[in-house]
């Protein structure tokens, strides 16, 4: 009977966990030494979430194919970095300046990849889709509600 | 080890005559009591649920509000649910013993 809630529950979980990676790119939108990659320091890339419907056991799937039910929650399954380039920012004086003479990059610093402007409108339409789920629940609870009313 | 051996065929017939057993009492009916003893085992197994993640609220070792919020909301729907069951069945009762004989 409560199945609904549930899924609603598990999409909540899923976009606070997007807004969670959405919070940190912007946080590290600066941040130039996120790791070291073949012995080569590199900045932060966009983190990205992926969404899937979660995996059900056979027998859940069983027992909703019998009883007429049908709904799947969704979970975050990986959470992978965008392979946009870097954005260069002219800044000789940085630590991180790139100080081979003979790159046509002398004096440029790598920046992450992370775009505010993308960044607030992923942050609304997490906002807006947590909202969106809340309003399904809710929406459950006032029809099981309205179910006492049969016969009053 | 033998000793181990023959014990686990034994309790693999054992368990094999209770199934036999079980297949037997399942064509009795199944009680109106027993219905509701199971109904309630399921309210309260809410109620406790709630209660345990409100704990977890208080002592800040919670990882998402909403689920908090999700299990109280089951286990006051199930509650509510039950009260109105409750009344229906006591005033079917009242009406049965409001007749005249």
């Amino acid at each position: 009977m409560f199945k609904g809630m549930d899924i609603s529950g598990s999409a909540l979980t899923a976009q606070r966990l997007r807004m969670d990676i959405i919070t940190s790119n912007i946080a590290n939108a600066e941040s130039t030494r996120a790791k070291i990659v073949n012995g080569e320091i590199v900045p932060y890339r966009r983190k990205l979430a992926v969404f899937e419907p979660a995996k059900q056991s056979f027998q859940v799937t069983l027992k909703n194919a019998m009883n007429g039910q049908a709904g799947v929650g969704v979970k975050v399954t990986k959470i992978v970095e965008d392979q946009s380039p870097w954005k260069l920012v002219y800044n000789p004086d940085h630590p991180d300046a790139i100080k081979d003479i003979n790159s046509p990059q002398y004096g440029y610093v790598r920046m992450p990849n992370v775009d505010m402007a993308t960044e607030m409108v992923d942050f609304i339409s997490a906002t807006r889709a947590y909202e969106a789920n809340v309003t399904a629940l809710n929406s459950h609870k006032a029809m099981a509600m309205k179910a006492l009313e049969i016969g009053r | 080890m033998i000793d181990r051996i023959s014990l686990g065929n034994l309790n693999q017939l054992q368990k094999i005559n209770q199934i036999g057993n079980n297949s037997e009492s399942k064509t009795q009916q199944i009680s109106f009591s027993d219905t509701l003893k199971q109904a309630l085992d399921q309210v309260n197994q809410l109620e406790k649920q709630s209660s345990h993640m409100g704990e977890l609220l208080a002592a800040g070792n919670i990882d998402n509000l909403h689920d908090v919020l999700i299990a109280g909301q089951k286990a006051s729907v199930a509650v509510e649910l039950t009260v109105q069951v409750r009344n229906k069945v006591v005033e079917a009762y009242q009406e049965v013993m409001r007749m005249q004989v």
